[in-house]
C-alpha cells in the first residue's frame, strides 16, 4: 500500500511539475497576449500544486488566492485597457531572450550540484500552518513589519504618481 | 498525504456531482417561482408537480442543442472558459461540512480553499469574454474583472473578522465555535458585508454587471449555446450554494440547531440564503457599473476595515 501511494505520488508531482514548465512556456512563447496571460496562470496554478505536494497546502491555496486570484486578475485588467490586446501578434523571440533562459538553467543546475549529496526521502510531511504565524509574529517579527513598511511605501508612490499624472493632464483634480 | 480513504473520496466526489446538479434544478425552479408570485402570476405550471421538473426538461432541451462558436473566436480559449468555470466548484464543496462529520475532506485550511477556488471563477468569464470575439462579450468579462477587484478586499476582510473570533480556518471548528450564539448576532456587520459580498462575488442583480441584459445583450455569455451555456449557468448556480453554506457556516452556525438531523438543518440555512439572493434580485434594480464601483472602495472596504480592527483590539483586551 506505501508503494502504491508513493508512485500515485511521484506521479502527481511529475504531473504538476510539467504543467508548470508548460505553463511558462506557453507564457513566454505565445504570439497572442491572451494565451501569454493564460500561460502564467497555469504555470501560477501548477506552482501551488508543487507548494501542495511539498506538505504545505496553506502557501499553496496562498499561492493561488494572490497570484492567481489577484496578480492575474489585476494583470488581466490591465490587459482589457489596451488596445487590441487580443488581435496584435507579439514580435518573435529575439537570441538576447536566452539570457533569461541560460541564467536560471546555470543556477538550477548549481543547486542541484550542490544538493547531490542528500538522500531521497518519502512523502514531505505536512508543515504545521500555525507555526508560520507564530514565527512571522515572533523571531521574524521585524523583517515582516519591514517588508509591510514597504509594500504600504509603495502604494502611496503608485497613488502619487497616478495623482501626478492626471494632474498634468487636468490641470488640477 | 498518508491517510488517503480512496472510497471516501470517490463516495464525496460523486456526492458533490449530484449536489451540484440537484441544487441547479432546484434552484433555477425556485428563482422561476418566486420571480412568478412577486409578480402575481404563476410561473413554470406545465411539467410535474408545480412545474418542478421543468428545469429537467429545459436541461435535456439544451443538451440537444449545437454549440455553435463564431468564426473569429478563439476555439481553445472559447471551448476553455465554461470548464474552467464549472471546474474549482467540485474542489471548493470538499471541505464544506453538513454536519460534523459528513464532509468530503477535513482540512486545517478549508475555509481559504473555498475562497481561494471561489475566484477561478472570475477567471472563467473573462476567458469567455475575451475568447468569443465579440464587444459585449469582452465588455463583460472587463466589467466582472472590476468587480472582482472592488469587493474581494472587503470580502476577504470579513472572512478575517471571523476568523480571528473562531481561532481557525477549519469550517467545521469555525462551526463549533458558534454553539452557544451564533456569530451574525455578535458580528451583524460583517454579516450584513458579507451578504453584499456575496450576491457581488456570485454575479447575482443587483450586481449582475458582467451580463447586464440591457446594456450587454447577455454579456460574457452572449456567444454561447447549448451545454456551454448550462455549464455557465450551473457554475453560477453552485457558486451560490458554496457561498451561501460558507454564510451558513460563519453567521448561522452551520449544522446546528434543535430538533432535526444536522445535514436538513444545513441544507436549510443554505436555502435560506439563496432564497435571500433570489429575492434581491426580483426586488432591486440593477446598479450601474460605477455606483457598483463606488459601494465596493468607498463604503464596504472601510466598513469591513473598522469592524476588523474593532474586533481585533477587543479580542485583544
Amino acid at each position: 500500500m506505501d508503494n502504491f501511494i508513493f508512485k500515485v505520488y511521484y506521479l502527481s508531482f511529475a504531473i504538476v511539475l510539467a504543467q508548470t514548465a508548460a505553463g511558462g512556456v506557453l507564457a513566454v512563447a505565445a504570439k497572442n497576449l491572451i494565451h501569454c496571460f493564460l500561460g502564467m496562470v497555469v504555470a501560477l496554478i501548477g506552482v501551488a500544486g508543487l507548494y501542495y505536494h511539498l506538505g504545505s497546502p496553506f502557501i499553496a491555496l496562498m499561492q493561488v488566492m494572490i497570484y492567481v486570484g489577484a496578480v492575474c486578475v489585476a494583470i488581466a485588467f490591465g490587459l482589457s485597457l489596451t488596445r487590441k490586446a487580443g488581435e496584435e501578434g507579439l514580435k518573435p523571440l529575439t537570441p538576447i531572450a536566452l539570457i533569461p533562459v541560460v541564467l536560471p538553467a546555470g543556477m538550477l543546475a548549481a543547486t542541484l550540484k550542490g544538493l547531490s549529496h542528500l538522500e531521497k526521502t518519502g512523502i514531505p510531511r505536512k508543515l504545521d500552518e500555525s507555526a508560520i504565524g507564530w514565527h512571522l509574529l515572533g523571531k521574524y517579527l521585524f523583517p515582516f513589519e519591514i517588508i509591510s513598511v514597504l509594500l504600504t511605501m509603495a502604494v502611496i508612490g503608485a497613488v502619487s504618481v497616478a495623482l501626478i499624472r492626471r494632474r498634468e493632464q487636468n490641470g488640477n483634480i | 498525504m498518508k491517510d488517503i480513504n480512496l472510497l471516501h473520496i470517490i463516495i464525496s466526489l460523486l456526492g458533490i456531482m449530484g449536489i451540484v446538479s440537484l441544487n441547479a434544478v432546484l434552484v433555477v425552479w425556485l428563482e422561476r417561482k418566486t420571480a412568478g408570485r412577486m409578480q402575481f402570476r404563476h410561473g413554470p405550471m406545465e411539467v410535474g408537480f408545480h412545474g418542478i421538473l421543468q428545469t429537467l426538461a429545459d436541461g435535456i432541451k439544451l443538451v440537444s442543442k449545437q454549440l455553435v462558436a463564431p468564426n473569429h473566436a478563439d476555439t481553445a480559449l472559447f471551448i476553455l472558459a465554461p470548464v474552467v468555470s464549472l471546474v474549482p466548484i467540485f474542489v471548493a464543496m470538499m471541505p464544506i461540512p453538513f454536519s460534523s462529520t459528513m464532509l468530503a475532506h477535513e482540512t486545517d485550511t478549508g475555509l481559504l480553499l473555498v475562497i481561494a477556488l471561489g475566484l477561478l471563477n472570475t477567471l472563467g468569464i473573462l476567458l469567455a469574454g475575451w475568447g468569443s470575439d465579440n464587444k459585449y462579450g469582452l465588455l463583460g468579462g472587463t466589467r466582472a474583472v472590476g468587480q472582482i477587484l472592488a469587493y474581494k478586499i472587503p470580502l476577504l476582510l470579513t472572512v478575517l473578522t471571523i476568523v480571528i473570533m473562531a481561532g481557525s480556518f477549519s469550517l467545521r471548528e469555525i462551526a463549533l465555535a458558534q454553539h452557544g450564539i451564533w456569530y451574525a448576532f455578535i458580528q451583524p456587520i460583517a454579516f450584513l458585508v458579507y451578504i453584499v459580498c456575496i450576491v457581488l462575488e456570485t454575479n447575482r442583480s443587483p450586481f449582475d454587471m458582467a451580463e447586464a441584459e440591457s446594456e450587454l445583450v447577455a454579456g460574457f455569455h452572449t456567444e454561447y449555446s447549448g451545454m456551454a451555456f448550462s455549464m455557465f449557468f450551473l457554475a453560477e448556480y453552485s457558486y451560490m450554494f458554496v457561498a451561501s453554506a460558507l454564510a451558513t457556516v460563519m453567521f448561522l452556525g452551520g449544522w446546528q440547531g434543535p430538533f432535526l438531523p444536522a445535514p436538513i438543518w444545513f441544507v436549510l440555512k443554505v436555502y435560506f440564503f439563496l432564497f435571500l439572493m433570489i429575492w434581491f434580485r426580483w426586488t432591486f434594480p440593477r446598479v450601474r457599473i460605477d455606483q457598483m464601483l463606488m459601494l465596493g472602495w468607498k463604503v464596504l472596504l472601510p466598513i469591513s476595515l473598522i469592524n476588523f480592527l474593532i474586533t481585533a483590539v477587543v479580542l485583544a483586551l
